[in-house]
């Protein structure tokens, strides 16, 4: 089960800023005080990159940079700048991602992706992000919350959530119509 | 390390029960069996009867959920807009040292989501949420038969799409107990 290879050093213990090491929710120091632990339920759970890619309107390879935190109705949502690495005609160089909560918060990756973290790069599936549905704001999210890789040191992309149907590892390449995403090593 | 190696060696205390139990707790709790709540703003009739109902559910067990008309209960509940986040339901806490849950404690609904869906689908992802805040962990994933679903699994289209669960089971109030 899930839930038994989640026990860490603080099992047991509370949940405050002494648990020590990063927040499993991103990269980043773990603020002064009680630490702000969320648990997300799933909308819907994504099998395949095919399903993935299908309630996609972009698949960018880009790399994360400076953010800020928002909240709204109670609940802090980070977002933050991507520049896309080889942007088509037919996208912006520069998007804003936005996920729920922050880097400084404890969370479960099967259940909320991990905070982007400045400087490194990632392929996104990404979808607008809206309010109500059919009301873009202008801001992109991670589709499900579950499409994000990361790029590894051997060119191949890590997925960073887990419990989901997609590949854990997958490699990106380039084709006239844009970028090519491959399960596996 | 990967960061979701990182994610996966550095992440929430989930702590498990024996096998047999099949619940799993977040390591924190309230000093007393019995918590007020009420809502962070109104909401609409369909959403206020569904997160009555699901914390209503939880009376079931050792501890219980009680309503209160005005004040700041240390459990809010709240109903609105969050967008396409990927989420249904968000439960947010701080845990004191001693083990304790701190108020507010958030339970959440995502009407982005929620919105035009059956009332049960509702009551089933407001008390799961419940759940969380009174000191229970996710347990499941996706593939879980049926047969072996909880309210604690943190897929609705299992949970309920699939098995059509919307109120505590008999591990969830195992767990449930086991806290209080």
């Amino acid at each position: 089960m899930r839930a038994m290879k989640l026990l860490t050093i603080c099992a047991g213990l509370t949940i405050t800023a002494a648990c020590g090491g990063q927040a499993a929710h991103g990269a980043g120091s773990r603020p002064e005080g009680p630490v702000t632990v969320l648990h997300a339920s799933r909308a819907t759970n994504y099998a395949s990159l095919d399903e993935l890619a299908t309630a996609s309107t972009m698949i960018v390879v880009g790399t994360a940079g400076s953010s800020h935190v928002e909240n709204l109705g109670g609940v802090d949502f980070t977002v933050t700048d991507v520049t896309i690495t080889d942007p088509t005609s037919s996208s912006p160089s520069q998007i804003e991602v936005r996920q729920t909560g922050t880097a400084g918060d404890l969370t479960d990756p099967s259940e909320l992706s991990p905070i982007l973290s400045r400087g490194k790069q990632y392929l996104l599936y990404l979808q607008p992000f809206e309010l109500q549905k059919g009301q873009p704001t202008g801001e992109y999210v991670i589709v499900g919350d579950e499409g994000v890789w990361e790029a590894g040191d051997s060119g191949a992309y890590q997925l960073t959530v887990t419990q989901t149907g997609l590949p854990e590892t997958v490699k990106v390449s380039d084709s006239p119509n844009g970028i090519v995403v491959i399960p596996g090593q | 390390m990967t960061a979701a190696a990182l994610a996966a060696s550095i992440a929430l205390p989930v702590i498990p029960a024996s096998p047999a139990s099949a619940y799993a707790t977040n390591g924190c709790r309230w000093g007393g069996n019995t918590i007020n709540w009420n809502f962070y703003q109104s909401t609409n009739s369909t959403y206020e009867t569904a997160i009555k109902n699901a914390a209503a559910s939880w009376n079931v067990t050792q501890f219980s959920y009680s309503y209160v008309t005005s004040g700041f209960p240390p459990v809010r509940a709240n109903a609105t807009y969050y967008g396409t986040t990927g989420w249904d339901g968000l439960t947010q806490y701080t845990c004191s040292s001693s083990g304790f849950f701190n108020p507010t404690v958030g339970v959440l609904v995502n009407r982005t989501y929620t919105d035009g869906e059956p009332a049960h689908e509702i009551r089933s992802i407001a008390a799961h949420e419940f759940g969380h805040a009174l000191g229970l962990a996710h347990t499941g994933d996706e593939s879980t038969p049926c047969s072996s679903m909880h309210l604690m699994n943190h897929f609705t289209d299992a949970r309920y799409e699939r098995c059509g669960v919307y109120t505590p089971q008999p591990d969830d109030i195992n767990g449930a107990n086991a806290i209080y």
